[in-house]
C-alpha cells in the first residue's frame, strides 16, 4: 500500500517535472534532458516485467499526450526499456544476489555496476526513440550524434538524481 | 500469474510487450495533430496560459533586439511604399485601377507563446485561434519569411506546424529563374532548409535568393525566404539547394497569420481538381 502511493507520488512528480521543466530546456538539437528514464530504474529488482511494462506504458502515454510532439514515441522507447530492465538487472548481478537486492543503486550494485546499468538503460530507451524519431537511417549520423549527445547528458542527470534524492543515508 | 509454468508466463509477457509496442507504433504513424488537440481542448486551455506566461517573460527581455529588428522591418515597408506609391501615380495617370476586387491577403498579427527548434518536428502555439479568423491550413510568416502552417485552431490558441517539420513541405522558387521547388526541412540545423525537384540544367549560383512561390496557395508570392548556400544532384536528375534561412527560429516571437479575401474560391477550385484525379 504504502509502496504504490510511492511509484504514483514518484510518477506524477517526474512527469510534471518533465513536462513543465526539462520539455522548455533548450540546449540544441544535440541534447534532449529525459530524465524521466529514473522512473523505472527505482522499481525494485523483483518487480514483475509485465508491471513494469504497464507503468511504462502509462507513463510514455502521458507525456506524449502533454507535450505536443509526435504520439507514442515516448511510449514505445520507454515500454521497450520496461522490457528489456529485468534481463538486464539478472545479466549484470550474480546468480541468487538478485533476492537480496531491494532496488538498483550505487550501494546494492557497486558504483561502477551501477553506472553501467544506467547508461545501458539510457542506450536502450534513447535508441529506440532517436530511430523511431527519425524514422529512416537516412542522417544516420546525425541521429547517432543527438543519441550520443543526450545519452551523456541523461546518464549524468539520472545518477545525479539516484545519488541526491533516492539514496538511502546510512 | 505466478501459479503458471515458466514458459507461458514469459509468453504472456512477450505478447504484453507486443501489444503496447503496437500501441504505440499504431498511434505514431496514424498521428494526427488534429484529432490529439480536439481530444485535449480543456488542458491546452490551461497548459496555453502557462506557456503564455512563459512566453511573456521572454518576450520582455528580448525587446531591446526585437525593437532592432522591427525598426528596421519598418523602414523597409516604408521604402516600399514610397516605391509603390510612386508607381500607383503613374499608372493612375495612364490607366483607370480595375474594377473587381483583387484577391489580396489579409494578416492576422499574433505572438508565438510555444516554440521549439530542437526536435525533428517542431510546432508552434500563437495566442490567436478561431475568434480572431484563424482557420487550419491558413499560411503563417515571420519578418524573415515562412514560419509554418496552422493545423489546429482552438476558440483563441492556434497549433502551427513550423517550417522545421520534418513532415511538412512548402513550394519555393529561385528568384532569378523562377523555377520552383519542394521545400522541405532535412532536421538537422534550424538556419538550414532543403529546396529540391529544382531542374538540372537551372544556374543557381551561390548567395541567390529563394522566395515564395505564388502555386502555394496560402502564402503571397514573393516573400524573401533565405539564401542559396550550395548545390548538390539527387538521383542524377535534379538538384537540391541547400538555403540558409532569414528566419531565425530561435528568436522568433511575432507572426502574421495570412488568409487570403478569395479563399473559398480557391477551396472549390481544389476540391474539383480532387475529384477530378
Amino acid at each position: 500500500m504504502n509502496q504504490s502511493i510511492r511509484i504514483i507520488l514518484r510518477f506524477l512528480l517526474l512527469l510534471v517535472l518533465q513536462l513543465l521543466l526539462f520539455e522548455h530546456m533548450d540546449l540544441g538539437m544535440y541534447v534532449y534532458p529525459m530524465p524521466y528514464i529514473l522512473f523505472l530504474l527505482l522499481f525494485p529488482c523483483t518487480y514483475s516485467t509485465a508491471a513494469l511494462m504497464i507503468w511504462a506504458f502509462a507513463f510514455g502515454l502521458l507525456l506524449d499526450f502533454f507535450s505536443a510532439g509526435i504520439m507514442g514515441l515516448h511510449t514505445s522507447a520507454f515500454v521497450a526499456l520496461a522490457a528489456l530492465r529485468n534481463g538486464l538487472i539478472k545479466a549484470m548481478t550474480l546468480k541468487g544476489d538478485i533476492d537480496n537486492l531491494s532496488v538498483p543503486g550505487f550501494m546494492q550494485f557497486g558504483t561502477v555496476r551501477f553506472v553501467l546499468f544506467v547508461l545501458l538503460c539510457t542506450a536502450i530507451h534513447h535508441s529506440v526513440y532517436f530511430f523511431l524519431e527519425a524514422f529512416s537511417l537516412h542522417l544516420f549520423w546525425h541521429t547517432l550524434g543527438r543519441l550520443t549527445g543526450s545519452l551523456l547528458l541523461n546518464t549524468f542527470l539520472i545518477l545525479l538524481f539516484k545519488k541526491t534524492f533516492y539514496e538511502q543515508k546510512r | 500469474m505466478a501459479g503458471l509454468p515458466y514458459l507461458l508466463r514469459k509468453i504472456l509477457v512477450l505478447l504484453l510487450f507486443v501489444a503496447l509496442q503496437t500501441v504505440a507504433i499504431v498511434l505514431m504513424v496514424n498521428n494526427s495533430y488534429f484529432q490529439q488537440n480536439a481530444v485535449l481542448q480543456v488542458v491546452r486551455k490551461w497548459q496555453t496560459s502557462a506557456w503564455e506566461r512563459r512566453s511573456s517573460w521572454i518576450a520582455f527581455k528580448n525587446l531591446r533586439t526585437l525593437n532592432d529588428a522591427l525598426s528596421q522591418e519598418n523602414a523597409a515597408l516604408k521604402e516600399e511604399l514610397a516605391r509603390l506609391s510612386l508607381l500607383e501615380h503613374s499608372l493612375l495617370a495612364k490607366q483607370e485601377i480595375p474594377t473587381s476586387t483583387p484577391d489580396t491577403f489579409s494578416f492576422i498579427p499574433a505572438r508565438v507563446i510555444k516554440n521549439s527548434v530542437n526536435h525533428r518536428h517542431n510546432h508552434l502555439v500563437i495566442d490567436k485561434g478561431l475568434a480572431d479568423g484563424v482557420r487550419p491550413d491558413m499560411g503563417v510568416i515571420g519578418s524573415g519569411g515562412i514560419a509554418g502552417v496552422v493545423s489546429y485552431a482552438a476558440e483563441n490558441h492556434a497549433l502551427v506546424i513550423s517550417l522545421l517539420n520534418t513532415q511538412q513541405r512548402f513550394t519555393a522558387e529561385h528568384k532569378e529563374t523562377g523555377t520552383f521547388g519542394t521545400l522541405r526541412w532535412n532536421g538537422v540545423h534550424y538556419k538550414k532548409i532543403q529546396l529540391s525537384e529544382i531542374p538540372q540544367h537551372t544556374k543557381v549560383t551561390k548567395g541567390d535568393t529563394i522566395i515564395s512561390s505564388p502555386f502555394s496557395l496560402i502564402f503571397p508570392d514573393g516573400i524573401p525566404l533565405g539564401t542559396v548556400l550550395s548545390q548538390s544532384q539527387k538521383r542524377g536528375t535534379s538538384l537540391e539547394l541547400e538555403i540558409e534561412l532569414f528566419q531565425d527560429f530561435k528568436t522568433l516571437r511575432y507572426v502574421q497569420v495570412i488568409s487570403r479575401v478569395k479563399e473559398k474560391e480557391l477551396q472549390q477550385i481544389k476540391q474539383k481538381e480532387e475529384e477530378a484525379l
